[in-house]
Order: C-alpha cells, then structure tokens, then sequence
C-alpha cells in the first residue's frame, strides 16, 4: 500500500466511490452512510479551519464513540491537524494536564463535560466545540466539500495519550498513514476483514485498540463498524451485539469475563449467532476465560499483543490456531525478539523483555525525549516493556519489566493508586502491586497505618470506600492488606515485586480470617 | 468454609458496596444484573477468597453468578 497523501481523504475517497450509500457506523438507531461521513467529514475541517485551526494543530477529543468522534476525527486529519483522542471517563485534572501537554488549540466534547471545564483554564485553546452524539452545533453550516492538506512530514498526525510509570500520561505521535497499518498484515492477512464484515469494538476509539479496530480496519476495508457510546457493561454489550449483528467483536479479557458470568444461551437479547470471530487484547487472556468462551458460545477468540506505540496488533493467535494460554506468532509485517536486560538475545522457552520492529511505530512520545530514547531505539526497535518467553515460534505473556499494571486493558501506575489511597487519614505510607483476582490483574493496596489506627475489616472497607471515591475504576484497590512497614531498598525504594508475592498469600488480608 | 447468603451480605458490604443495594439483592439473581460493576464483583471474590481459605480461578469465578451460587460452592467445599 503507497502512503496517501492525505490519508483520510485516500479513506473517504475509497469508500465514497465504492459504496456511497452503505452504513459506514451504525449508532442505536442512527445510520451514517459513507457519502454522509464525506460530507461530514469535510464540514468539520471547515469548521475547524474558520474557527482557526491550521495544520499540525492539536484537536483534543473527549467524546463518546459516536459519529461526531469519527467525524471531528477525519475532519481534522483533512485540514491535517492532529486529533488526540482522550477517553471520556477523566477527571478534570487529568484533562487540564492533557490539555497544556500537547498544547491543545482546540477542544471538542459535550457541554459542560469535565474536560470543557479544564479548558477553561487553559492558555492553549481558543476554540471550544460542543458536540451531540452526531457532531457540534451549526456543522450543517458548513460547505460539504473541502480541498485536504497535504500532512507536513514534522508534524504530528495524530495523537493517543497512554499512562506513564510515574502516572503522568504520554502522548504517542503518530504519523497520519500509521492509521493505515493495522489493515495490512493484522486485519489483512490474519483477521481477513473485508467490506462484508460488521465490526464492533468494546474497547473505545480514543484507545489505540478501539481506534485501529473502528476506524482503521473499518474504513480501509469499507466494512461497517457499530459504536457503543456508553460504558460497555456486560448485558449492553450483549444487547448491541444482538441488535447490531456484528461478525468481528474486538473486546478485553475483564469484559469477556463478565459477558461469561452473564451469558444465557438462547436469550433473544444475548444472540451472537452472527459473530465469525473474537479478538482479545489490552492485557493477557487467561488460558482458562479463553477455553471457556469457545466452550459456551462456540466462537473463537483469538488472543494478541499490541500498544499504543506500534497503533497495532503485532503477536497474536490465528484462525483455526488458537493455543489458550499463548499470545501467539507474529504478525506479517513485523519481527519480534526477546532480549535480556543488557540487550543480548534470551534462548527459547526462557523470559525476556519483549521488542518489536515494523511500519507504523510511533515517531517518539510528545516532548519527552528521554523516553522516546528509551523506548524507540535507534535502530527501529520499539521497547514494549513486555516481557514474554518464546517457544517454538510462539510468545506467552509472562508480565512487565516495569511496575505497570495492566487493569481491564487500562494501563495503570501503582504511583497514582498510592496517591490516592495515601488520601485516607488513617494511611501513613502504601505501596500498590498486581495481585490475581478471578486469574485477571488487580491492583493490590499494602498498607501502613498511622499509630492511632488498628487494623481490621472495618478499616479495609472504609479504605476501599474511599478509594472507590477517589481513584477511577480500574484504579481501585481489589484487596487492602496491612503492613507495620513496606520492603524497601537501602535507598528507599519500594520493592513491589516482594508485595507481589504476598498478595493473596501472607500477610493480613482485609483483617483476620473468619 | 460454609457461609450463609446472610454472611455472604454481610462480606458485600465489607467490600464497600452500599447496604441499601446489599439487602436488596435477590439471591438467585445474577449478581452483575443487580448493580454490582467491574470492581464490586473481584473485591467481593478477593474477600471471599481470604476469609474462607478458598482460591476463586478463573474457570471457578465464571460459574459463581449468584449469592446462592457462592454459597453452594462455599459448602460443598466445606
């Protein structure tokens, strides 16, 4: 595939003249068509560029997958500004940090949302746009037909912020044709996606997943993509998938593993009869989740490691071929080795920090040039922090190199859940690390309290509570458990990969035992 | 170690569910139907977990769907 000139032009193009009054997205009752999402598309980018806006502009997006997320995302990509994405579910604090970081020009989300408060203070955005599910006010306005900008090579074509080890998140730069890649040797060659597919991704569009699978493999295969505006609960999930008749279900294990608790098969809102195939991402699938969705639904689901960094799935299972338990091979298009901490090759079957190198990795991370060394090395190498081993040709997750967790496909930094838990007046010092809960990570909170508390169930509990108030979803603590002091190194330093091990075993757990 | 669905409550609220949503669950109603989310239902696991000497896998914890259903499992493993 030649990289387009402007690559959302080279997508509406395509499908404008191949099937103009085919369902591009469908959303609850609402169809929009791939002649309308042309002419959408193009009014955005007009609007943009009357409100100001030029290329290489940052036009922040906090909005519900909907068709004003994919229209304000292809509209800006036609003036070639570089939309970045943010999950709607933030605190007003974290969208202010977003906001200033990549020194966002415009916004665009619904009224009053958290992140059109943060812009309020912001010395960045001069255009704020508030949004229906189907896109700003007044877009009609604007002519349908717009002249795309050429992407300057130095300029970002798009952006995704994914969280740090410090809990500050990172924007990944993306060049607008990295968009293009997962259609090629993942959606291509191992998925087969073509334009008879219905594609429906539980995981949103400002997440590098969500975004490849609903606009990526959708628009390059001229197939149909459902989107989900609210939170993607089991039994929702169910119903769209019975509504909507999807043959592609992109999804996480956390979800998977609640749509199991709740399926019934033969319920007429839990029909999946039309679904060819299953993916699974965001963090590792259990060996158990996997055999157990093909026993009771009949379909396949196919585990793969991707990031945001490489916009892409670059090991999974294949059709015909799935080994549960194991993430796979790798994806045409790219290589992949494991390499020990001083960078020399690991033999087979032992663990080792996880590379890969292909088309589409991200140009680095915005204004942090430090860890786009350390991630993006020299030679086209990307540092996942993965560790894996391989065998056979076949990797198996086997964790971080780092201290991150991955909490339903969310990333998440122990750093941020201590800073939240710290906030309980009876905490004095606490430390977070992984601990296996129904064979999925959560995020484990060791605490030392100040000398007027005692430890006990009620003291869990209130913790619990007050992380629940405190700290997102996939956040919060799943266990409390009390320490008179944390291992730490001579220097000071938490050593979490020693509570790691006390999870769920030693130690007191939520108190005494029954 | 035997719990009763009265227990099994009293262990919902420990997790840091609020107790008007406690009483009201229906014990043979799937418990994900009834309010609880994606972080209600593993605390609840870990906790059960760590008073009954029990460990709740993966292919276990798919099949507890209900308060009855805990409390099944709880004693037939005694």
């Amino acid at each position: 595939m030649s990289a387009p000139v402007n690559v959302a032009a080279w997508l509406l193009a395509r499908n404008l003249e191949r099937s103009p009054a085919k369902a591009a997205y469908l959303c609850g009752d609402d169809i929009l068509t791939h002649a309308a999402l042309v002419a959408d598309a193009a009014r955005f980018a007009n609007l943009l560029r009357a409100r100001g806006l030029g290329p290489g502009d940052r036009v922040v997006l906090v909005l519900p997958d909907s068709f004003a997320a994919v229209k304000a995302f292809l509209g800006a990509m036609l003036l070639a500004a570089a939309p970045v994405p943010v999950s709607a579910q933030l605190a007003q604090a974290d969208y202010a940090f977003i906001l200033e970081d990549c020194g966002a020009k415009a916004l665009v989300t619904w009224e009053d949302s958290s992140a059109a408060l943060a812009a309020r203070g912001s010395a960045t955005v001069s255009c704020v746009l508030a949004c229906s599910l189907h896109g700003p006010w007044g877009l009609a306005d604007h002519p349908s037909e717009f002249e795309a900008v050429p992407p300057p090579e130095d300029l970002p074509g798009f952006m995704l912020y994914s969280s740090g080890s410090t809990g500050r998140p990172k924007g990944v730069v993306h060049r607008q044709e990295d968009l293009l890649v997962p259609a090629a040797g993942w959606g291509g060659e191992v998925l087969g996606v073509s334009g008879a597919d219905v594609i429906f991704s539980a995981s949103k569009l400002s997440f590098a997943y969500g975004l490849a699978s609903s606009l990526g493999l959708t628009l390059v295969a001229g197939a149909t993509a459902v989107l989900l505006p609210g939170k993607p609960g089991p039994y929702e999930l169910f119903a769209t998938l019975s509504r909507h008749r999807p043959t592609l279900f992109f999804c996480v294990p956390t979800l998977y593993n609640m749509m199991l608790r709740a399926y019934e098969p033969g319920a007429a809102d839990m029909d999946i009869a039309s679904l060819r195939l299953c993916f699974s991402a965001g963090e590792a699938l259990p060996e158990g989740l996997c055999r157990e969705w093909m026993r009771a639904t009949g379909v396949e689901i196919l585990d793969g490691i991707g990031s945001t960094e490489a916009m892409n799935v670059f090991i999974c299972n294949r059709p015909g071929q799935v080994r549960c338990g194991a993430s796979g091979v790798v994806v045409p298009g790219y290589e992949a080795r494991l390499v020990d901490d001083a960078g020399a090759p690991v033999p087979g079957g032992t663990p080792g920090n996880l590379h890969v190198r292909g088309v589409g990795i991200a140009t680095g991370y915005w204004s942090r040039p430090e860890k786009t060394r350390e991630a993006m090395l020299p030679d086209g190498w990307l540092a996942t922090g993965d560790v894996c081993v391989r065998e056979g040709g076949v990797f198996s997750h086997r964790g971080r190199s780092d201290d991150m967790l991955k909490v339903g496909a969310h990333w998440v930094s122990p750093v941020q859940v201590e800073e939240g838990v710290r906030t309980h007046p009876a905490v004095l010092d606490c430390a977070v690390a992984g601990g296996a809960v129904e064979g999925l990570v959560r995020p484990c909170a060791h605490v030392v309290l100040r000398p007027d508390f005692e430890a006990g169930p009620g003291l869990a509990t209130e913790i619990l509570r007050h992380a629940r108030h405190a700290l997102p979803p996939q956040m919060c603590p799943v266990r409390v458990l009390f320490h008179d002091d944390l291992p730490k190194t001579p220097t000071g330093k938490v050593q979490r990969f020693r509570l790691r091990q006390l999870n769920g075993g030693e130690g007191i757990a939520h108190g005494q035992e029954c | 170690m035997a719990k009763s669905v009265e227990e099994l409550r009293g262990l919902l609220e420990e997790a840091g569910l609020r107790p008007e949503l406690v009483r009201a669950l229906d014990p043979s109603a799937p418990l994900l139907k009834q309010g609880l989310d994606s972080v209600d239902l593993p605390t609840f696991c870990a906790l059960v977990e760590d008073r009954c000497g029990v460990v709740l896998d993966e292919m276990t914890a798919m099949n507890l769907r209900t308060l009855d259903d805990f409390a099944r499992f709880l004693a037939e493993r005694g």
